[in-house]
């Protein structure tokens, strides 16, 4: 009796020991490996083309993770058509917003937890290629991105360190948005083509209430909001000047570039817009605002097309969309491999059949964002959609600059968007006064300089 | 003084043999505890004290640096001073209006409803963080907010409750209030209820006031009480990240300066900048000003009753 008494609970004990030995990260297995069979193939060294079948006969489960849920449903198509060709293959897709996201892999990829296929940026994932965390890209799928489907600048985004580090599958950009009937009201017959065409109609577009309160911004600028986006959003007002948030002075060595006479401009252009009710921070911004016609122009990326054909039906015929005058932001979302994926032959066969022309074709009316490939006919796509001919026609000579692969950059960003949004509230101390606005970026830039010298990167 | 091993010795076998059963049953517990947050704790102790990135660990000792750098930091200040503003507005108005109500409710209302009451105020309570928040975004909005248009009926001009520095630290707290009431309602009325009758019913012989009898009978009994409400309110507040961060996630978000708070920093320099070891030395500040809020609320409070 004594002795029973004493074995539940060294049971119990025991079976606590073993609940916490099986969460201890040794112990952890993968999603992906716990779902794939064991005689699956494995190693990235083999590329696709050289395997007859890169996914064996064995049932496999591939995982596809990305930072845009807008476009699951791609990859569900994708995944449809793919098993059609493999029976074997099935597919889970998991996608959710963008910071979450990169906040899963952070910790998944260190941990081998993560899916079978990643999709983000090289510039994030700067600091995972440098640990050896993702696979290198097979030869015959980097001869393939190098052989002239992808453009120069989407090759660049999906390089590190010279090396192509990833498979691009859909890009973005910027173009301004604009609402015809309003410029049509205010006497404006044509969408505006310059920098100083675009600030001239903010300010002939905008409308305040007989209180003095802004009802309508003529552009609706990003004020406010966290992470970086207030950041990138100047930063790609500042590209029409020609300048970038950090320009490159030599190899691997970058200064701040935001802190000269156009950056001094720009600024003057924000603060300026608030003082003169041309905005304001206490009206709707950005789509929400273009939707519910609070604002009558604003810049963004195609996804806004579908949002708005989604949340604001009659709009569609009453807008249109205009590249920006002389540069651009660009951005390419790149598939990868993580080290630790159990069925890496079949996953870059994947990644293969996404490049597929008729795969590609079918982003934009499904999730509104644009094919990564150049070598693609969207004349039809363009007529039956026309919110999409700021991005789809840009001007010769357009610039297209991309996201420095440097590890800290969203640091910087970020912080500079702090200080930015925190100025913008200060805008009747500023506007008008070009020497306080001087010295804010000149200390915004030292610490700019400060955190890429930290980092090694520094002029 | 006597240190815990020392103690451990000095319990008599005997004592050990009588007690087995409590110890093993609750050996499985404490070893959970030990792994889940014993450990954890040490090792980001651990981390503060390295150039520790996300997936780079250990890379470099730093001695206190972290700590050091934390002082020189812009953020670090401003994120402490926001946090310390919103717990000490969230910790007082939460604790006051629940004692208030709890009074009244202890004293005027019972039954059913009463309880109704009660389920009423602490349904938020049960409620996630984040559609609470994004609800309350609604309510803020200058535009179209209810609340604005609740002001406008009464003569008030609408409010920029969340494009304004000062009135945006206000939407947290008012947000935080509200949801936090409920919980120390319901502790403070079981309390409240827990006092024997008989003392107000003596003081009342005596010719005691209501409110005499509430502060020399029910305000020192209720003490114990009391004390675990603050320092509960006071913790939880200074955890504050959901609201700022849910107010602040899109465009039309609250302003930067706001965002600045402790629990936010340390993830933004942890899960964005990967520096893990700065973010582990902020936590460790985090929760020395924790440690030492509570043991000072502790010391007020129980000299307060005696």
């Amino acid at each position: 009796m004594r002795a029973s008494g004493w074995k539940r609970p060294l049971g119990l004990i025991a079976a606590v020991g073993l609940v916490i030995g099986a969460c201890s990260p040794g112990a952890t297995s993968s999603p992906s490996s716990a779902a794939a069979p064991s005689a699956s193939a494995a190693g990235g060294s083999i590329a696709p083309s050289a395997v007859a079948n890169a996914c064996g006969d064995a049932q496999i489960t591939l995982n596809i993770w990305g930072g845009y849920p807008e476009m699951d449903a791609v990859y569900k198509k994708a995944g449809e058509a793919y098993t059609k060709l493999h029976p074997n293959v099935s597919f889970t897709v998991y996608s959710t917003d963008l910071r979450g996201f990169e906040q899963k892999l952070t910790t998944a990829l260190p941990s081998n937890t993560a899916g079978d296929v990643v999709i983000r940026t090289a510039n994030f994932l700067a600091r995972f290629l440098d640990q050896g965390l993702l696979q290198p890209v097979p030869a015959d799928l980097e001869a393939f991105v190098k052989g002239g489907a992808y453009a120069d600048t989407v090759i660049q985004d999906s390089s590190y360190k010279d090396k192509v580090v990833g498979v691009p599958i859909f890009s973005s950009g910027t173009a301004l948005y604009y609402n015809k009937d309003m410029l049509a009201d205010a006497g404006l017959s044509a969408p505006p083509a310059t920098m100083d065409q675009i600030w001239d109609y903010a300010g002939k577009l905008a409308k305040v209430d007989a209180s003095g309160n802004v009802t309508r911004s003529g552009l609706s600028l990003r004020l406010s909001g966290q992470g970086s986006g207030v950041a990138e959003k100047f930063w790609i007002l500042l590209l029409q000047s020609g300048h970038e948030l950090v320009k490159q002075t030599s190899a691997g060595h970058y200064t701040a570039d935001y802190n000269g006479p156009d950056g001094l401009a720009l600024f003057s252009h924000y603060v300026d817009s608030l003082q003169n009710k041309k905005d304001s921070l206490n009206i709707d911004h950005d789509a929400k605002a273009f939707e519910t016609k609070a604002t009558a122009m604003f810049a963004r990326e195609p996804w806004v097309v579908a949002d708005i054909a989604t949340n604001a039906p009659d709009l569609v015929g009453h807008y249109g969309s205009i590249s920006l005058p002389t540069g651009d932001l660009g951005g390419n979302e790149t598939m990868y491999v993580p080290a630790s994926a159990p069925n890496a032959a079949c996953s870059w066969d994947f990644i293969k059949f996404l490049t597929d022309q008729d795969q590609q074709l079918s982003i934009p009316p499904i999730a509104g964002w644009l094919p990564a490939r150049k070598d693609l006919d969207l004349t039809a796509f363009l007529t039956a959609n026309p919110g999409y001919e700021g991005f789809l026609k840009k001007p010769a000579g357009m610039k297209v600059s991309l996201t420095p692969p440097i590890a800290e950059f969203d640091e910087l960003e970020t912080k500079l968007a702090t200080h930015l949004v925190d100025a913008y509230a200060d805008f009747a101390n500023l506007s008008g006064h070009p020497d306080k606005i001087q010295a804010l970026l000149n200390t915004w830039a030292d610490e700019t300089n400060s955190i890429l010298a930290t980092n090694g990167h520094g002029s | 003084m006597i240190f815990p091993l020392q103690a451990v010795r000095a319990v008599p076998h005997r004592t050990w043999l009588r007690y087995r059963f409590v110890f093993i049953v609750l050996a499985p517990i404490m070893a959970l505890f030990f792994y889940l947050r014993i450990l954890p704790t040490a090792t980001a102790i651990v981390m503060s004290f390295f150039r520790w990135e996300l997936i780079k660990p250990a890379e470099q000792f730093l001695g206190f640096d972290n700590y050091l750098n934390l002082l020189k930091d812009e953020n670090f200040r401003l994120a402490f001073f926001n946090t310390t503003i919103f717990a000490v507005a969230t910790t007082i108005l939460s604790v006051f209006l629940a004692l208030l109500l709890a009074t009244l409710l202890a004293r005027f209302v019972g039954g059913r409803i009463g309880a109704g009451i009660e389920i009423l105020y602490f349904a938020p309570v049960l409620v996630s963080m984040v559609p609470v928040t994004l609800g309350w975004r609604e309510i803020f909005n200058y535009q179209h907010g209810v609340l604005n248009a609740m002001l406008g009926g009464v003569g008030i001009g609408r409010q920029p409750w969340l494009s304004d520095q000062t009135m945006a630290l206000v939407a947290v707290v008012i947000l935080s209030v509200w949801k936090q009431l409920g919980y120390n309602l319901i502790i403070l009325l079981v309390g409240m209820r827990a006092i024997p009758r008989i003392y107000q019913e003596a003081a009342a012989v005596d010719g005691a006031s209501a409110w005499q009898q509430f502060r020399h009978i029910t305000l020192p009994l209720l003490a114990p009480v009391t004390l675990f409400v603050i320092v509960i309110t006071t913790i939880s507040s200074y955890n504050v990240f959901t609201q700022v961060y849910v107010l602040a996630s899109d465009v039309q978000g609250a302003p930067g300066k706001l965002v600045r708070v402790i629990v936010y920093d340390i993830f933004e320099n942890g899960f964005r900048f990967f520096k893990m070891g700065y973010a582990a030395a902020e936590a460790v500040y985090l929760f020395l000003i924790v440690l030492v809020l509570t043991v000072i609320q502790f010391r007020f409070l129980r000299g307060a009753r005696t």
